[in-house]
């Protein structure tokens, strides 16, 4: 039994579908995340999980308890979800430690008092707990917004783009001490992103969101590496298509050769398909056999991306360390390296 | 920051603008040193107490019932639904295109013992309509013009923050109710209480609407010392207690503001809206509806209803005179409000610092004194001018017996019209200037254009929409205009706002409702500005 436990939901304002027949279980003490673009649905998901919107279809229970029905809904507020908002609305009016008492009206003073400063504590931020949200930075905002969602000990959290507002040198190292907070208290939590690095780095269960539709929830790592969809694996990760032929469960002939390894759909001989290469398969070796002419680069820091022409009409994206520095137009040898293989059926 | 000598040049007009402003307060607060003789032992012993209890009363109970009806009707348009939202949402704010001084009549019209409708409710159902107060029928009819200015900010906070701020409150374990008054009403504080300080400042220089029901406030009070007492010395001083009075209530909404800032928790773009249960979708339609009829539909239609009946007996060449009249003074004061305000706003950029920064802050407080006390101060500035020229003619050219008078001309008038309107002017026009950054500038110059090609090519197309709405907005407040026409008009200026006051003096209102609808029509076109700007600002959020 999940802790949050979405069977068949549906969403539609107006004539318009936002969410279609959505489920997914998320256990205890697991971080899961919602990846899509914008208006793919996944706040809204994420706020009728919180009770903000009535479902038209499905239910949705959390630790056990149906919260959401077509005919009913539990109020926001009756709900054990503490919900951390985009732009973390704290309350302009209030200091960061009223901020996270806010949620503990209903508790004694002194019970109020500890629960705060053990909070401020866990999200470092007791220095600052006399100062107004303005004089935060958008760090340390996230941070007070945390601490006063997980005041009222929820049994789950939800997110809402937790990162989006934040520069990217601090999305990395903060998601890294949010993601230890919440596995220090076990805490069950779910939030939604566009950015699929924070996705990976993040979570342990990864939901491709496309139109309403799941696509796919799965582990971070299968996802990348076994897409349910053609969709799912462009919009994860990207790559070049390459049509071949199967021509064992294991291998496929392709123009650039036959490729083997572990295919990602049951394919039997002789179907027409296509096979994923993602710009981590294409590996540089200056001796390989084959040979592609470079016709573009960009250069990452660490690595180059290369766009590379191994053959006439067919175009490969390779990531390259970056001292293997060549110019366009130069010859290089690249080899195919297809331990996962992702294919699709034509 | 120090300045260039060319650059500190700038400060000049700023200076002399703001300086121009102070004017009237120097010589009314330098009245108080002159003893007013028996004018004020009768006023302080008949006049003042009443008038003292009568304008505190007003301004406390005007303020209270615009708030309530300002922020529940802002509350329930911004983020409920229910039937004729949409349009209420906007409809609300046309009763700021109405003074006070035409609702006062046209309400009066409606509800009077011998009207149509009391008559009717008397003898048909037996209902009599409560007979109200001097004070309580002026404190209805302010509060149904005034509310609009709460209405117009707590809707932008509300619209802004309102769904957002409830939904933080239930997701930390509140329940709608609660989190309405925990979190949106302290947060929409700062919006309800600049909305409420201006309807105080209006208060506080209303004229024609008390005066409709003879209700003493100081504003009247100071124009009966003049004109009644003939006594200048009294009626500055009771200016200066005015003024008093102003300065309360700008503090106290300083006080009532307290630390909180115009900072939102976030924008709730697609929250959805509050569906209401039957009971409380016809309440909400019910409270707006009734407040659209009693605060505009029902006193314009009294007004169209008394113009159309009086059409054959009333309108004549004389009307042209009136509308000549308005039209002159508001065109004229736009043209010299809008220039004023403009060079306020260059020497603000050109030499930007404490100087300029303090004299446009000066420059504008003229939106919190009353007309008449600037009218009664700069009659005393300009009369003294007058004196002082004659003085120098005379030693000049000694026994030619030169005298030269400026109090009968449009110079008073004028310069109290740009007192109490560069505010207006210099919000448009200040924010057009903001988005004339000096990197702006700097890429001008980088393109080769500099000097007067600067101005004419980059500053002035950026400034055309602010100059523009400034113009406007002065237009029509001159246009509405009532104690500063009133008592500084030179003779033959009779304006629609003054005929509109002879006519009710004498209660004969059917007769001033051609001119009412005029200025009300006029009215309506900084009421559709504000609303396609407030309803431009939603489309961006």
């Amino acid at each position: 039994m999940g802790m949050l436990e979405i069977r068949n939901v549906a969403q539609r304002y107006g004539a318009k579908d936002v969410l279609t027949s959505l489920s997914l279980s998320l256990a205890p003490g697991r971080i899961g995340c919602l990846l899509g673009d914008s208006g793919c649905g996944k706040t809204t998901l994420l706020r009728c999980i919180a009770g903000f919107e009535p479902i038209v279809g499905g239910d949705i229970s959390i630790d056990g308890v149906v919260h959401s029905t077509e005919r009913s809904a539990t109020p926001p507020e009756s709900r054990p979800v503490g919900m951390v908002f985009q732009d973390f609305a704290l309350l302009p009016h209030l200091t960061v430690a009223q901020n996270v008492a806010f949620g503990l009206h209903d508790k004694p003073a002194d019970e109020r008092d500890a629960a705060v400063a053990e909070m401020l504590t866990l999200v470092d931020m007791h220095a600052l707990s006399a100062r107004m949200p303005h004089e935060l930075s958008g760090g340390q905002q996230q941070r007070v917004a945390l601490a006063r969602s997980l005041a009222r000990q929820p049994k789950l959290l939800l997110m809402d783009e937790p990162f989006s507002s934040l520069d990217s040198r601090l999305r990395s190292q903060l998601g890294q001490d949010i993601r230890s907070v919440l596995r220090g208290l076990g805490m069950t939590a779910l939030f939604v992103t566009h950015d699929q690095q924070e996705a990976f780095s993040l979570a342990d269960d990864v939901g491709v969101l496309q139109d309403g539709v799941l696509a796919q929830w799965d582990s971070a790592y299968n996802v990348y590496h076994r897409p349910a969809s053609r969709s799912v694996a462009q919009f994860v990760g990207g790559g070049s298509w390459l049509p071949g032929t199967v021509v064992d469960p294991t291998c496929v002939r392709t123009q650039l050769g036959v490729l083997c390894g572990s295919v990602s759909e049951r394919a039997v001989a002789g179907d027409s398909v296509d096979v994923l290469l993602r710009p981590d398969d294409v590996i540089h070796e200056d001796d390989a056999p084959m040979k592609a002419v470079i016709v573009d680069k960009q250069f990452r820091g660490a690595s180059f991306v290369y766009e590379v022409e191994p053959a006439p009409g067919i175009r490969l994206s390779a990531i390259v360390p970056s001292h293997h520095d060549h110019a366009v137009g130069e010859r290089i040898g690249i080899r195919i390296d297809t331990q996962h293989m992702v294919v699709f059926a034509r | 920051m120090t300045l260039r000598a060319g650059t500190r040049a700038w400060q000049i007009p700023a200076v002399l603008i703001a300086a121009l402003m102070l004017l009237p307060i120097a010589v009314a607060v330098g009245s108080v040193f002159t003893p007013a003789g028996e004018v004020w032992s009768h006023i302080a012993e008949f006049v003042l107490p009443r008038v003292v209890a009568n304008t505190v009363w007003l301004t406390v109970s005007v303020a209270l019932t615009t708030l309530l009806l300002g922020a529940a009707a802002a509350w329930l348009t911004a983020t409920c639904e229910f039937p004729g939202r949409r349009w209420l949402g906007w409809a609300l704010l046309l009763p700021l295109a109405m003074p006070g001084y035409v609702i006062a009549f046209a309400l009066t019209g409606i509800f009077e013992y011998g009207a149509p409708l009391s008559s009717y409710l008397r003898e048909s159902l037996a209902v009599e309509l409560p007979r109200f107060s001097a004070g309580v029928a002026s404190t209805i009819c302010l509060s149904l013009t005034l509310y609009p200015y709460v209405y117009l900010l707590a809707r932008q906070a509300f619209l802004t923050q309102g769904i957002r701020s409830l939904e933080v409150a239930q997701s930390l374990g509140m329940t709608r109710r609660r989190g309405f008054f925990r979190v949106a009403l302290p947060m929409a504080r700062p919006w309800l209480a600049a909305g409420v300080a201006l309807v105080c400042m209006e208060t506080l220089a209303d004229f024609g609407t008390v005066k409709v029901f003879n209700f003493d406030t100081f504003t009247t009070a100071i124009y009966s010392a003049w004109f009644g007492l003939f006594s200048l010395t009294a009626a500055l001083q009771m200016s200066v207690m005015l003024l008093v009075l102003v300065l309360v209530a700008l503090t106290l909404e300083y006080r009532f503001r307290g630390k909180a800032r115009y900072t939102s928790a976030g924008s709730a773009a697609n929250a959805p809206r509050m569906q209401l249960s039957g009971g409380a979708r016809i309440a909400a339609s019910g409270f707006c509806l009734l407040l659209f009829a009693l605060a505009f539909a029902a006193p314009v239609s009294q007004l169209v209803f008394w113009a159309w009946n009086s059409l054959a007996g009333e309108w004549g060449a004389r009307y042209l005179e009136y509308f000549r009249a308005s039209l002159l003074l508001s065109l004229a004061s736009a043209g010299l409000v809008t220039l004023m305000a403009v060079m306020l706003g260059y020497s603000e950029r050109r030499a930007p610092g404490v100087i300029t920064r303090w004299s446009a802050r000066v420059a504008t407080l003229g939106y919190a004194l009353p007309g008449t006390v600037l009218a009664v101060g700069f009659f005393v500035v300009v009369a003294g001018a007058g004196h002082a020229l004659t003085a120098m003619a005379g030693w000049l050219a000694p026994g030619r017996g030169v005298t030269i008078t400026l109090t009968g001309t449009l110079l008073v008038m004028l310069l109290a019209y740009s007192a109490r309107f560069m505010a207006v002017a210099y919000g448009p026009l200040g924010s057009a200037f903001e988005r004339i950054t000096p990197r702006v500038d700097d890429a001008a110059r980088g393109l080769g254009v500099t000097g007067a090609q600067l101005l004419r090519r980059v500053h002035l197309p950026m400034l055309r929409g602010g100059i523009a709405t400034a113009a406007l907005l002065v237009f029509v407040d001159v246009m509405k205009e009532l104690p500063i026409t009133l008592i500084t008009r030179p003779f033959g200026w009779d304006t629609l706002a003054v005929r509109i006051f002879q006519m009710t003096t004498e209660g004969e209102w059917q007769r001033a409702a051609i001119p009412a609808l005029a200025i009300v029509a006029a009215g309506l076109a900084p009421v559709i500005w504000l609303h396609r700007r407030s309803h431009g600002a939603n489309g961006h959020a």
